[in-house]
């Protein structure tokens, strides 16, 4: 399997009036195409901060990031946005749907950011069919459930076939139920179209649903 | 509603609406200003040109386009006959008096049978004045309620009698015997211009110049020159007329620059959402100029139409006149769009900037 994403000595520190806040202090990770990982360890920990850097949203200290081939740390502003307009899907613990746009319509917005203007309907057809949001294309955020709403953020993060999906907490606005049910999802979208797929959680049964599962502490992983 | 501007703009209905009429305000200001400068002028100049005389004389300084001085002698009428090419002579004073709260209003003073006789103006109903107190109005301001036998006020509280309706409109709306003016003015034997009709319409510069010849020391001037239109005629009027459509450029600029500031702010959090799915600095400035121009042109159709429904009920109630011109229509146009857009620059250029993951906190 190819290498999809690799970080190296990968530092953050954030500055918090005149004191240095470390929140990364040397980060190495490879993720292999098709791979499916959890990233797990205690809040302030440095998880988000570490998915913000892999996504480009955010600048290392130091460090390098390849992401499919693709330097994002040598990258311009412009060029990591870019970079993650192609490569990257973001799922977030908050949903983050745009709520005055239909499912259908925050998947349409999605695609003409991706492609500026053109769509794939026959792919946004199996992504809604696998999902099982056929019938909720024309509900807006409010009018439907949590696990609703994240299975349309996940379609929405994966409508553009991106190299890496990038999730954060995915499960931890969702019940018991509406958890399993995402990561049913998750595991589909993997098996189904090799999809990589980073995710942070703090429930252990979502992690153990993951291929690979790495823990940190403290900025680093251990 | 798939289109993230138009279901935002649907989604905050009143402030929408607020931006809507903060350009609509801008271009129906333009429109009226500029309406109402066209509309009076070309009145003032479609009324002249039914005097139908090439030429008047009068005095340097006394005819002005709000006021005149009835300082010319009348015995200058004869005069004027005596010289070769002109057909006939009719003298005139013009008054200009306070009117409403708007502004101000004329009445003639005519020798009511050369003026008839010199224009094309006829008698619909009633008769010409002959008494002091007897006035003839012409149809448009008989309309407004001022039938024959009915009075009206002039000179202060004087009262006098309409008995006659005249038409086409021409010069002032209200005209009195040339004796009733100058004993109303206490300018006996005097008035304020003399109107000069040629017998060769193709020789009036030539008649012009004899008569500077043969009176020196007067103002000779072509009917067409001398009704200027009021934007010529009011030192800077033009210049006012800008600065107004500037400034209702600018109205229109900051009230969309509030609105989609505001709505940048309540929309930070989305905004970075846009961000995290890799649209571009461009894209969002698009996004937010694209919105800004929707409301735009919605300003746009309902600033038209105020304009229309403001300058019909103005004119309703105070005879002002509105002429509506295409050219400061697709002014306004501009205006109102320019407007918009450069106000949601601001705002969308911020947007544009905004730190993703600070914005993707945002509550």
């Amino acid at each position: 399997m190819a290498i999809i994403l690799k970080a190296e000595n990968l530092e953050k520190i954030y500055r918090v009036g005149k004191v240095d806040v470390p929140a990364l202090r040397g980060i190495t990770l490879t993720v292999q195409e098709g791979e499916f990982l959890a990233v797990m360890g205690p809040s302030g920990c440095g998880k988000s901060t570490m998915l913000h850097l892999l996504g480009g949203l955010l600048t290392p200290t130091k460090g390098r990031i390849i992401v499919d081939g693709e330097d994002l740390t040598a990258a311009s502003d412009a060029k990591r946005t870019d970079i993650r307009r192609r490569k990257i899907g973001f799922v977030f613990q908050r949903f983050n749907l745009f709520p005055t746009l239909t499912a259908e319509g925050n998947l349409r917005l999605a695609e003409r950011i991706h492609a500026n203007g053109a769509d794939d309907p026959d792919r946004r057809r199996e992504i809604l069919r696998m999902l099982k949001l056929e019938d909720k294309m024309h509900h807006k955020p409010l009018e439907l459930s949590g696990g609703e709403q994240q299975r349309v953020a996940l379609a929405r993060a994966v409508v553009n076939r991106p190299a890496i999906v990038l999730a954060d907490e995915p499960t931890g606005n969702l019940d018991t139920e509406n958890s399993a049910l995402v990561l049913k999802m998750f595991r589909e979208l993997n098996d189904r179209f090799n999809q990589t797929i980073i995710m942070i959680t703090h429930n252990p049964e979502a992690a153990a649903a993951c291929q690979r599962i790495i823990q940190m502490r403290d900025g680093h992983i251990v | 509603m798939d289109s993230l501007v138009i279901s935002n703009i649907r989604q905050r209905p009143l402030r929408s609406a607020i931006s809507v009429l903060g350009v609509a305000l801008g271009v129906a200001l333009v429109m009226l200003f500029t309406g109402l400068a066209r509309g009076m002028s070309d009145d003032l100049q479609r009324r002249s040109s039914n005097v139908r005389a090439e030429i008047i004389f009068t005095r340097p300084g006394s005819v002005q386009a709000t006021s005149t001085t009835a300082n010319l002698p009348t015995q200058y009428v004869d005069l004027l006959k005596q010289i070769d090419g002109v057909e006939t002579a009719v003298p005139v004073i013009r008054h200009f008096f306070p009117s409403g709260v708007w502004g101000v209003d004329q009445v003639e003073g005519v020798d009511w049978d050369g003026f008839t006789k010199m224009s094309n103006i006829r008698l619909i109903q009633g008769r010409g004045p002959q008494a002091l107190d007897e006035i003839v109005i012409d149809e448009t301001k008989a309309r407004r309620n001022h039938p024959v036998g009915s009075s009206v006020k002039l000179f202060g509280d004087k009262e006098f009698r309409v008995v006659g309706i005249y038409s086409p409109e021409s010069g002032a709306r209200s005209k009195l015997s040339l004796e009733a003016m100058q004993s109303a003015l206490e300018a006996p034997g005097k008035c304020s211009y003399i109107l000069v009709k040629v017998r060769n319409p193709a020789e009036q510069i030539a008649v012009a110049n004899r008569i500077n010849e043969k009176i020196p020391g007067n103002k000779v001037q072509l009917t067409a020159e001398f009704f200027p239109s009021v934007e010529n005629s009011i030192p800077g009027l033009a210049i006012f007329m800008r600065v107004l459509v500037a400034l209702a450029a600018v109205v229109s600029a900051l009230v969309v620059m509030l609105a989609m500031h505001t709505t940048i702010t309540e929309r930070t959090r989305e905004i970075g959402i846009l961000k995290a799915m890799g649209a571009s600095r461009r894209y969002i400035i698009s996004e937010i100029e694209r919105e800004a121009l929707a409301i735009s042109v919605m300003g746009i159709v309902v600033g038209f139409a105020l304009a229309a429904l403001a300058g019909f009920f103005i004119h309703k109630a105070t005879s002002l006149i509105f002429e509506f011109g295409g050219w400061w229509a697709l002014t306004a146009a501009v205006i109102g769009l320019a407007g918009g857009a450069l106000g949601a620059f601001y705002p969308a250029a911020r947007a544009a900037n905004l730190d993703p993951v600070t914005a993707l906190a945002y509550e």
